[in-house]
């Protein structure tokens, strides 16, 4: 059996899996810091975090996609958990990377909001 | 045997395995119950920084609980690989030692990112506490009448 096949398999399942649960957790949770800059705009807060979701589940599963096609040739099972591991590993560290930029981003839109009200 | 598909194939590598099936659970119930000890007792602190307001407390919580799972499981996948020069030598010894050097490097690592969160919610509630201190004092220096020179 093809093990790069095998590979390809269990890293997209695992990351698709991480990524729509991720960004469901970010989407509910998030909702309350947009409500917070949109005070009296709960509706383009509401439209704003959907778009925001769906620009992330894009972006991310864009990019499993594309990494795919710079995988080496695995020959064994040892090289395959190494290269899942990693693999995962990057995604998974992208991903709490962009998310504590993001809070501070909103922090920060925050802060100019209140100072120009 | 100049060909190295050759090599690979004859050399037994079910230890480098192992140890990967034994590091990965490790890691992954550390980081579980490192993060939900600090974030079952950091709502106090985040209620406290948020003013009580409980909706974004909660989720200012969960949203650091997330990230800290992203961070730390991220980064324990990334140091997953073994470096082994040669797996014949590559024993129950060598696989006790090497487990020991990543499991303690990834329990350290994980005691930092603690220590880093602890202090994050300390300066949140000071941060708070000094914007209490402003407000009341405004609201104070607002009811007295305006001093003359």
């Amino acid at each position: 059996m093809n093990l790069n096949i095998l590979t390809y398999a269990i890293y997209t399942l695992v990351t698709a899996f991480l990524v729509f649960r991720v960004g469901w957790v970010f989407y509910v949770n998030g909702a309350h810091y947009l409500y917070d800059i949109f005070i009296s705009d709960r509706d383009t807060a509401d439209s704003l975090n959907r778009l925001l979701l769906l620009g992330y589940y894009l972006l991310n599963l864009g990019y499993v996609a594309v990494s795919l096609s710079f995988w080496p040739q695995i020959e064994d099972y040892v090289q395959l958990i190494e290269m899942l591991g990693e693999r995962t590993g990057i995604i998974v560290l992208g991903l709490g990377v962009m998310h504590f930029m993001n809070m501070a981003w909103v922090r920060l839109v925050k802060h100019y909001t209140i100072r120009n009200h | 045997m100049n060909d190295p598909m050759i090599v690979t194939e004859t050399v037994d590598k079910t230890m480098i395995v192992v140890a990967y099936l034994i590091y990965l659970p490790v890691a992954i119930t550390l980081t579980y119950y490192v993060a939900r000890t600090l974030f079952k007792n950091g709502k106090v602190f985040m209620l406290d920084i948020f003013n009580g307001r409980e909706n974004i407390a909660l989720a200012t919580n969960r949203l650091f609980e997330m990230g800290f799972y992203l961070l730390n499981l991220g980064f324990a996948l990334l140091i997953l690989k073994l470096d082994v020069y040669d797996p014949e030598m590559f024993g129950k010894q060598e696989m006790i030692e090497a487990l020991s050097k990543k499991v303690g490097g990834f329990s350290i690592y994980l005691g930092i990112m603690l220590f880093l969160n602890l202090y994050l919610f300390f300066r949140g509630k000071r941060k708070a506490k000094e914007r209490n201190l402003i407000a009341t004092q405004t609201m104070k220096g607002m009811n007295q009448p305006p001093q003359t020179a």
